[in-house]
């Protein structure tokens, strides 16, 4: 970095200080201890009633009800637990499973109505299929092979249209590939590198991804960077796009040895660390849709909550 | 993978035998483990070796292999060290690389370390052994990908480099953890699995991982198994790799198989015919090669190398894959000296060890022989080991002598080569050893036994301590500032009498208290370092010793000091009827002698008693018997302790004291039978009350006023250590009153001591440090130290201690002498009580 980046980072920094944007934890909540089974990947519904989490392998989804703080298991799936989505009612939750013919992995995407717990498959046995996003309107857009495709889960029809407005992006084979209206454009805004962990911000006007071993970006939809992040790993967008949660993780090339999730304001003016535990290994954090609450797990299998406070 | 990379490795050979293989439409990703030259990053550092680079340059191999396949391979990781972004991504974001590109398979790429002694192949996969995790779904076996892919992909690996085994397991297994372990499976959605090659901490595989083509068989191993899993079809044409080593000199490392004892060798030339392929050696000490896509059929195969006979070999390529052929070449150097005992210059070499000459390679041993002489001219005999290693011995190599040992041109090797003995590369010149013997002995004095015994309890308040050595000591050396005795936990110093004394050809030291001790208290009686035998060779080791007192105070009344009045009071021994088995000559006497007696007693002589005894005799008995005078006098009783301070000759005599318990015949009781199996002096004592009589010619049983009547001698046949003659001397005959110290006050026993290996002091240190231990009773100690990488740098001591507190120095310096470098050491103890190891800073 040189000086003058440095300079105004540093000035970033007191601005936001000063400005008293700042992230308070009032206490954490344990919603499954991992003693004998491991859960992994948590995220809130959008109505901020629900918590969907995994277990180890990310076999099957679970739900924790909030309110009446207890779990159930809604299906046994392989692969169902890797980056699920709620629809925006919070009433179906859309996610991927695996299947494996020759050796060769194929994606089905399903439906699953959380109070029936029926599942409906909107496509079945595809190769290199993203999850799915969910748009505002019950309407999901997902990677299918070279293309993008979008879905209705109320009217239950394909939407091939909307799928060709929808600003899209994902990963493909070490690059980003954003899909603006219709048009596939690579994009590889560090160069040569393995990009993850790619999302779009709420606003759809930023894009935010890891280099492996390189850092955390923000970039405008050209690939221009806006904000360096540092080290900041699995990092997820606040619901209103001023905050970027994420992982500080460290190994011994073998085992996780540590792990701390902070948060940044996306504008990069920021950083405040969440946990700072012996003994808990705390990893992958997701956003509650109202912002009180950060959702994460620990490395060995245990879910829990933390409530925050935001002052802006 | 980057174009820049491909480019980069790109292969030579061709690439028309993969058209069988299609793996088309797969998708691999490739994680080569570790990363960014740092502390994970496993270094050994004596090959300048990392273990990222060798990770790296299997898995850029496996990345054009299974591309040729048709595959789409993506690699977690492209760079090392400092270089590119991704030298060193972490474990999770290498997982989402994979989860994100949508691979049909992961693989992780590692080499393993322990302790310098293993070299198996290990395979992972995620979750319990034998129980993966699930990844089909209903109705499909549990994820028979990660299972199937493992249970290959092991046998694979360990067909290439030829590991001594092979392991599969599921890492919450392995690890012993019950849950998820290894940070890049955890977070993986796709099936993965991770080998551990070999042991890149063995040291010839250490040096094997610095090939490339030895990281490229491996590839293939990994490329073979994915096209026997996910294609069904092996390949078509077969590799064939080999070691290139000398056929006799070894390496000085740890190897476990008889081939990795030889040394590589480097820079080769293979070639291989029909078809002129010429595989080139690296020199990084491995001497692998490695020929792959060959059609199966015989080949002819010529191994060439510089200081080396070339040597050719048929070898069939057939039905396994993997082929091998290794080579033991000859050097056509001429045989030299690679090390002698003693080396040149040598002083203080023990004129009674064998001189030991180790060859380069095997040497016509009679030629050789024949060659070898010495001056001066001594008899000489002469043993091989193999026909490498020739010790030469002589009984009759003075001491303190110059000599040169000439092993001249004349010795051949077995091919005939002659003799290089100056090592210059060009033979025929002798090889000549100058050394000087050392003196007749070389060794330290050593403490043999003790008295007390250590953390012996009970022991008198009036002791004798007393230390046993194993040869004479140098009086002229010895003084009393070598011998202290402390309490404890106080540490004061209690004030002692040291006498030292010859018993044949060894040393007795007594300490004598000139105070007496406090009941009940622990003391620590120490002999320092210092003390030196007749021929300079110096004690190294601090002895500790340890004893608790009792509860007994005595009331001493004296029945004969022995002083004088022999002629008067007693008899000789040949005077009494009892006496029997005795000769008749001088050798069996009884003497006033003032030349040996009790120091801490009264007066300045004491009673001898010799005695020589009659092998012909079937009994034995010496009775020297008070006879009358003032001693005679004393009246005890049997609540009282009978004593006397015997100077002991080990020679195994028995001795006794006799008392009269009325008159007549059977008013004679005796003790038990002592043997006499210490030098110097020793209080003997008969506790009346508490001890059993002896059986002589009384009723076993004493009864009213007690007189002293005789010390008595015997001689036992059944004791194989009885000498035929012994030399005592008596003193302080006396009858003790016992009163118990009821009160204890400021206890302080303590229960026994287990073996410790204690810090060293000072710690760190700069140039020398102590290393003491404990030990509860006698063992073996070998005490050895070790540098960070484990290897040896010395041993300390290595032979039998008795029971005690023990230190040994070290100066810093290794089994060649030399300092070595400031850092941290590890000092190990190995003994018959357990193992211990501790570290320590040597600063400089």
């Amino acid at each position: 970095m040189n000086k003058r980046v440095l300079t105004l980072v540093l000035i970033g920094l007191l601005l936001g200080s000063a400005l008293g944007q700042q992230i308070d934890v009032l206490k954490t909540v344990v919603v499954a201890d991992g003693q004998s089974q491991y859960f992994t990947s948590p995220q809130f519904s959008p109505d901020g009633t629900k918590i969907l989490f995994s277990e180890s392998g990310f076999k099957g989804l679970w739900l924790y009800d909030m309110n009446r703080k207890t779990t159930t298991q809604i299906n046994d799936l392989p692969g169902a637990g890797y980056e699920p989505s709620f629809t925006k009612d919070s009433k179906q939750v859309i996610f991927r499973t695996d299947n494996y013919i020759k050796y060769k992995r194929y994606s089905s995407l399903a439906v699953q109505t959380i109070a029936d717990k029926q599942i409906e498959y909107i496509a079945k046995d595809v190769r290199f299929m993203s999850p799915a996003s969910v748009l505002e309107d019950q309407t999901i857009v997902y990677r299918k092979g070279d293309e993008v495709a979008a879905y209705n889960t109320s009217r239950k029809e394909a939407l091939q249209a909307k799928a060709a407005q929808e600003t899209y992006g994902f990963i493909e084979d070490e690059k980003i590939i954003l899909v603006v209206d219709g048009v596939r454009n690579e994009i590889k805004p560090m160069g040569d590198n393995n990009y993850i962990w790619f999302s779009l911000s709420p606003d759809k006007t930023k894009m935010l991804f890891t280099v492996a071993g390189g850092g955390t970006f923000i970039t405008d939809l050209a690939g221009n960077v806006q904000v360096r992040l540092g080290k900041a790993n699995a990092p997820k967008w606040s619901p209103d796009g001023k905050w970027i949660v994420y992982m500080v993780d460290e190994d011994d090339g073998h085992t996780m040895t540590a792990s701390d999730i902070w948060a940044a304001a996306s504008d990069g003016a920021l950083k405040v660390r969440l946990t700072e535990t012996a003994a808990d290994i705390e990893m992958y954090p997701a956003w509650s849709p109202a912002m009180d609450r950060i959702v994460f797990e620990t490395f060995g299998g245990k879910i829990a909550y933390m409530n925050i406070e935001i002052t802006d | 993978m980057k174009t820049t990379s491909r480019i980069l490795f790109a292969f030579t050979f061709a690439w028309s035998f993969l058209t069988a293989q299609d793996l088309s439409g797969y998708k691999f990703c490739i994680d080569p483990g570790h990363g960014g030259h740092e502390s994970d990053d496993r270094n050994m550092a004596y090959a300048n070796y990392w273990e990222s680079e060798s990770n790296l340059s299997k898995a850029i191999h496996l990345d054009s292999l299974l591309t040729h396949m048709g595959a789409t391979v993506v690699l977690t990781r492209h760079y090392n060290g400092d270089d590119g972004n991704d030298n060193d991504p972490g474990l999770s974001q290498r997982a989402a690389v994979a989860n994100q590109c949508g691979a049909d398979h992961f693989h992780s790429i590692h080499s393993n370390g322990y302790n310098g002694e293993w070299n198996y192949t290990l395979m992972l996969y995620p979750g319990p052994t034998g129980d993966p995790r699930i990844n089909g779904i209903s109705g499909y076996p549990s994820c028979p990908i990660e299972l199937t892919i493992a249970t290959q992909m092991v046998n694979q690996i360990y067909s290439a480099n030829r590991t001594s085994s092979k392991q599969t397991a599921g890492d919450w297994t392995f690890y012993g953890t019950g849950r998820p372990y290894l940070g890049v499976f955890s977070p993986l959605v796709v099936p993965g699995t991770l080998s551990e090659g070999s042991f890149h901490d063995y040291q010839p595989e250490t040096w094997r991982l610095k090939n490339s083509s030895y990281h490229k068989n491996e590839a293939w191993a990994i490329a073979r198994t994915f096209a026997l899993v996910f294609d069904s079809t092996d390949f078509p044409t077969r590799n064939l790799a080999g070691i290139v080593r000398d056929a006799y000199e070894k390496v000085d490392y740890t190897s476990i198989t008889t081939d990795d004892s030889y040394q590589p060798v480097n820079q080769i030339t293979m070639t291989l015919n029909p078809g002129g392929k010429v595989f080139t050696g690296d020199a990084l000490n491995n001497g692998y090669f490695l020929f792959d896509s060959l059609e199966a059929g015989t080949y002819e195969l010529i191994a060439t190398a510089n200081g080396y006979y070339p040597d050719t070999a048929s070898v069939t390529v057939g039905s396994s894959f993997f082929n091998f052929k290794d080579f033991k070449l000859i050097s056509n150097v001429p045989p030299y000296i690679v090390s002698s005992v003693p080396t040149a210059g040598f002083v203080d070499f023990p004129a009674w060890n064998p001189i030991v000459i180790t060859f380069s390679r095997p040497m016509d041993t009679t030629l050789t022989k024949a060659a070898v002489s010495i001056s001066p001219n001594v008899p000489l005999k002469f043993k091989w080991t193999g026909t490498t290693k020739l010790s030469i011995t002589s009984d009759s190599l003075g001491f303190l002598t110059a000599y040169t040992l000439t092993v001249n041109n004349s010795a051949p090797d077995a091919l005939g080569h002659a003799l290089d003995g100056n090592h210059d590369g060009v033979g025929g010149d002798d090889f000549t050893l100058s050394f000087t013997t050392g003196q007749e002995d070389m060794t330290a004095p050593k403490i043999v036994s003790n008295y007390p015994i250590y953390n012996a309890t009970g022991i008198d308040l009036y002791p004798i301590i007393s230390v046993y050595f194993d040869e004479k000591l140098d009086t002229a050396a010895l003084t009393d500032d070598y011998f202290l005795l402390l309490n404890y936990p106080a540490g004061d110093t209690i004030l002692t009498t040291v006498q030292h004394y010859y018993v044949g050809d060894r040393s007795v030291v007594h300490i004598v208290p000139q105070q007496v001790l406090t009941p009940n208290t622990i003391y620590k009686p120490q002999v320092l370092a210092g003390l030196k035998d007749l021929f300079g060779n110096t004690m190294l080791s601090k002895k500790l010793m340890r004893f608790v007192t009792g509860t007994q105070t005595w009331t001493v009344t004296a029945i004969d000091n022995l002083e004088a009045g022999f002629t008067d009071n007693w008899w000789t021994p040949t005077s009494s009827g009892s006496t029997t088995g005795v000769l008749g000559d001088i050798s069996t006497a009884r003497a006033l002698n003032d030349s040996v007696y009790f120091f801490g007693g009264t007066g300045h002589a004491s009673m001898q008693l010799k005695a020589g005894w009659d092998m012909s005799s079937s009994a034995w008995l010496l009775r020297e018997y008070l006879s009358g005078g003032t001693p005679r006098n004393v009246t005890f009783a049997a609540a009282n302790l009978l004593q006397a301070y015997v100077f002991g000759d080990d020679s195994h005599t028995l001795f006794r004291f006799a008392v009269d318990d009325g008159s007549g015949f059977s008013g004679h009781e005796v003790s038990p039978w002592t043997t006499i199996d210490w030098i110097g002096w020793k209080l003997v004592s008969w506790d009346m009350t508490n001890d059993t009589t002896g059986t002589w010619i009384g009723d076993g049983t004493l009864n009213g006023t007690l007189r002293f009547d005789s010390f008595q001698l015997s001689y036992n046949p059944d004791d194989t250590s009885a000498a035929k003659t012994c030399a005592i001397y008596l003193d302080e005959l006396r009858r003790v009153s016992v009163q118990t110290v009821s009160a204890i006050s400021g206890s302080t026993l303590v229960t026994a001591e287990s073996f410790k290996l204690h810090q060293n002091y000072p710690n760190p240190f700069n140039p020398t440090t102590t290393i003491a231990f404990t030990l509860p009773r006698e063992s073996n100690v070998r005490i050895e130290i070790f540098n960070v990488l484990g290897e040896k740098v010395c041993t300390l001591t290595n032979e039998r201690y008795n029971s005690g507190y023990w230190s040994v120095n070290w100066d810093g310096t290794n089994e060649a002498g030399l300092q070595v470098p400031s850092g941290v050491y590890f000092y190990r103890s190995i003994t018959d009580l357990g193992v211990q190891v501790r570290n320590m800073m040597l600063v400089k």
